[in-house]
C-alpha cells in the first residue's frame, strides 16, 4: 500500500488526492480565488451545487480548475426504505461527469422516509437485514453513477434495541457486501465511542485497511452527558490522539478538515490542516 | 422492520415526543432517557431546517426578530416537511403559512416580503439563459412573427404586492444607510426578481411592462399579446416596452413553434 | 386581424432598431431597480454536522406557554402607515 507521505502538494484539477485537504465553504471563496492558497485538495459539499446555474456553479468551476476536489454528499439516503431518489442521482452523476472528482462519498445512515427529508444523518439499526438492504442500494448507486463511492461513519446519539452487532461490524459487512470504499471520520468514531461507551481502537482495528480512502477531522462540542458533532471548532486533543493511531494503523490516508458552524477565517483551517499534515508526516515517515 | 422504525423515528421527530413508539426501540443510556436521546436528533433536525429558513428569509427574520422567526419556523417545519434531498428546495410555502399565522397578522405585508425573498432565493441558483439572439429574431419572416413566444429569464419571478415590499426589503439589507423606516402609504408595487449572470436584480416595473411580461409568461404568442396590449394600453407603444424589456434582460430568449 | 400584423411588425422593428450592440442587462431609461452584484454569496445550506436548536426544542417542552415568543420585536416597528391600498396604477 505505497502512498506518498508529503502532506502538501498543490496539484492540478482532476488528479488523485493526497495530504490534508480542506472542506470548501462559501465564506472562503474570495481568498481561495485571489490567493490560490497551497491546499492539496478541497472537498465540496455537492448538495450545495445541485442548481443549474448562477454563483454556486461558477465558484465550483473556478475551484475545480485550480485544485483537485472530492465530492461529499448528504442526499443519497443510503439507509432509507424509500426508493433511491433518481432525480438526485442523475444530477449528481452529471456533476461527477463534468468535474471528475477524485472521490464521491456519502454517509452510512438514512435521511428520509415516506418522501420526506430530515436533512440530518439518522442512525440505522445494526442487523443483518439492514446490511443487505444498504449494501444493495450502494451497489445500485455505484452502478448508476459509474463510480465506486466511499461511505462515511456518522456520529450517533442513540443505539437501537434490535441491533445485534457493533457499529464497526455493521460498517465492515456493508462495505464488504457492497464492495465500496470507506471514508473514516475519526471525530465521529470518537464522538460515538464516548456517547456509547466503546473503545475507538476496537473500531479502528476492525476496519479493512485497503478500503479506507479518506479520513475526516472536525470539532465536537461537549454537552456534559454526551458529545455533539457540531463541526464548529478546532479538532480536540483526544481526536488528534486517535488520528495518530489511525495513521499508524492505516498509513497516510488523505485527510480532510471539516468545519460547518461558526466558520472561521481561512487561515484557521489552514493551521488545522498544517497540524494534521505535520502529524501525518511524523507518524507515517517514522513508520516507513 | 426498518421501514416501521424509520416511520416511528420521523413521527418522534415531528410529532408527539413522549408517547412515540420509537422510544421503545431505543436503548437506555445511563441517566439519559430514550426521549432525551431522540431529542438530540429533534433539535438537530429542527435547528438545521430553521437555519435554512433563516438563510432564505433574512428580511422577514429581521422584521419580526430572531426569537419570533425561529419559533414560527418551528411551527412551520412540523407541519410542512421537506420533500427534496436538496435543502435549497425547502421552505417555499412559508409565505402561505405566515398569511395564516395569527401572531403575524399585525404585519400584513409579511407574506409578500416572504414571497419576494423566496423569488430571490430561487433566482440565485436557477439555470441561466443569457440574452436574446437578435440575429435569429431578425431572420423570422413577417408571416411567422405573430407566433413568436418570448421567454422571460429562467430565473425571473413576477410579483405584485399592495405594499412597498421592495422598499421594506431594501432598508433591511446589511449596510443600508438610513433609519430603515418605510411608510406603507407609499403604496403597492409590481416587481420582477431575476438574475443576470451573477448579478441579482429586484426591478420595479410599470403597468404596461407588467402587462407584456405577465402575458408572455403565460405562454401567449406575440401577435395575441400585441392585440391585448393595444386594448389595455392604447397610449403605450408595445415596441418600446418590448425593446426595453429585452434590453434590461427580463426577456432572455424566444421560441418559434413550427409552422 | 390585419391590425395584429402591423402591431407585430412595428414592435419587432423597434427591437431590431436597437441593433446588435445592445447588451442585455444594461441599464436603460426607467426606474432603477435594486441589484446585488457579482460578489454576493449565499452560505451553502447543506452540511453534515449536527445542529442545535434550543428554541424549537424549548418551545415544544413549554407547550402552550410559548405564546410570549410570538410578539414581533424586530425592525417591523420602523414600518409605518398602513391603510391597505391597492397596487399603484
Ligand atoms: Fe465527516
Amino acid at each position: 500500500m505505497p502512498r506518498a507521505t508529503k502532506s502538501v502538494v498543490h496539484g492540478m484539477g482532476g488528479g488523485p488526492i493526497q495530504g490534508v485537504g480542506i472542506g470548501l465553504r462559501t465564506p472562503h471563496y474570495g481568498v481561495i480565488q485571489h490567493d490560490k492558497p497551497p491546499v492539496p485538495w478541497f472537498e465540496v459539499l455537492i448538495d450545495n451545487y445541485l442548481g443549474k446555474g448562477g454563483s454556486p456553479l461558477t465558484h465550483l468551476e473556478q475551484v475545480c480548475r485550480d485544485y483537485p476536489v472530492t465530492f461529499h454528499g448528504v442526499g443519497m439516503s443510503l439507509g432509507s426504505t424509500d426508493p433511491l431518489n433518481m432525480d438526485y442521482l442523475k444530477r449528481l452523476k452529471q456533476l461527477v461527469e463534468r468535474f471528475e472528482p477524485a472521490c464521491v462519498s456519502d454517509h452510512l445512515c438514512w435521511i428520509s422516509v415516506g418522501g420526506h427529508y430530515a436533512h440530518d444523518l439518522l442512525p440505522l439499526p445494526y442487523v443483518k437485514q439492514v446490511v443487505d438492504h444498504v449494501a444493495e442500494r450502494i451497489q445500485r448507486v455505484q452502478d448508476f453513477i459509474g463510480r465506486r463511492i466511499l461511505v462515511e461513519n456518522v456520529s450517533s446519539y442513540l443505539t437501537y434495541r434490535p441491533s445485534v452487532m457493533e457499529e464497526w461490524e455493521f460498517l465492515c459487512r456493508v462495505v464488504g457486501a457492497a464492495d465500496c470504499d470507506i471514508l473514516l471520520d475519526i471525530n465521529n468514531i470518537y464522538v460515538s465511542a464516548r456517547n456509547h461507551g466503546f473503545d475507538p481502537m476496537d473500531y479502528l482495528r476492525a476496519v479493512p485497511v485497503a478500503r479506507v480512502r479518506e479520513f475526516h477531522l472536525a470539532g465536537y462540542e461537549d454537552q456534559g452527558e454526551y458529545l455533539l458533532d457540531t463541526h464548529g471548532s478546532v479538532v480536540h486533543a483526544p481526536v488528534w490522539a486517535l488520528y495518530r493511531k489511525a495513521l499508524a494503523h492505516f498509513g497516510p490516508v488523505p485527510t480532510l478538515i471539516e468545519w460547518d458552524n461558526n466558520i472561521p477565517a481561512f487561515g484557521v483551517l489552514q493551521a488545522e490542516a498544517a497540524k494534521a499534515g505535520a502529524i501525518m508526516d511524523e507518524v507515517c515517515c517514522r513508520a516507513a | 422492520m426498518l421501514r416501521k422504525l424509520q416511520q416511528h423515528f420521523f413521527d418522534g421527530l415531528f410529532g408527539k415526543q413522549n408517547d412515540s413508539p420509537i422510544l421503545e426501540l431505543i436503548n437506555d443510556a445511563g441517566a439519559r432517557s430514550s426521549a432525551e436521546q431522540l431529542a438530540v436528533y429533534r433539535d438537530s433536525v429542527l435547528g438545521g431546517l430553521t437555519k435554512a429558513l433563516a438563510g432564505i428569509y433574512p428580511v422577514c427574520r429581521r422584521l419580526v426578530g430572531e426569537r419570533f422567526f425561529d419559533a414560527m419556523a418551528g411551527r412551520f417545519i412540523v407541519q410542512s416537511p421537506s420533500c427534496s434531498p436538496d435543502l435549497n428546495d425547502y421552505g417555499g410555502e412559508l409565505a402561505e403559512f405566515i398569511a395564516g399565522f395569527p401572531p403575524a397578522a399585525s404585519l400584513p405585508y409579511l407574506p409578500d416580503v416572504a414571497r419576494l425573498e423566496w423569488a430571490w432565493h430561487r433566482a440565485f441558483n436557477s439555470a441561466d439563459r443569457l440574452g436574446i439572439d437578435l440575429q435569429a429574431l431578425a431572420e423570422i419572416g413577417e408571416a411567422r412573427r405573430e407566433h413568436i413566444l418570448f421567454r422571460l429569464a429562467i430565473s425571473a419571478t413576477l410579483m405584485a404586492s399592495s405594499y412597498p415590499i421592495h422598499r421594506i426589503w431594501e432598508v433591511n439589507q446589511d449596510g443600508y444607510q438610513g433609519d430603515g423606516s418605510v411608510d406603507l402609504d407609499e403604496g403597492g408595487v409590481k416587481l420582477i426578481v431575476w438574475r443576470h449572470a451573477l448579478t441579482m436584480h429586484i426591478d420595479p416595473i410599470e403597468e404596461p411592462e407588467w402587462r407584456l411580461l405577465t402575458e408572455l409568461a403565460q405562454g401567449r404568442p406575440f401577435g395575441r399579446i400585441c392585440e391585448r396590449f393595444s386594448r389595455y394600453h392604447p397610449a403605450n407603444d408595445i415596441g418600446a416596452v418590448l425593446a426595453g424589456a429585452i434590453q434590461r434582460g427580463w426577456i432572455a430568449s424566444f421560441d418559434l413553434p413550427p409552422a | 386581424m390585419k391590425e395584429t400584423k402591423t402591431l407585430v411588425n412595428g414592435a419587432l422593428a423597434s427591437v431590431l432598431a436597437l441593433g446588435m450592440a445592445m447588451t442585455a442587462g444594461n441599464a436603460v431609461a426607467g426606474k432603477p431597480g435594486m441589484e446585488k452584484c457579482t460578489g454576493i454569496v449565499k452560505a451553502g445550506m447543506n452540511d453534515c454536522g449536527t445542529s442545535k436548536h434550543s428554541c424549537a426544542g424549548q418551545a415544544k417542552k413549554d407547550g402552550d406557554r410559548e405564546e410570549w415568543v410570538y410578539i414581533p420585536i424586530g425592525t417591523c416597528n420602523k414600518i409605518v402607515g398602513g391603510k391597505v391600498k391597492t397596487a399603484k396604477k
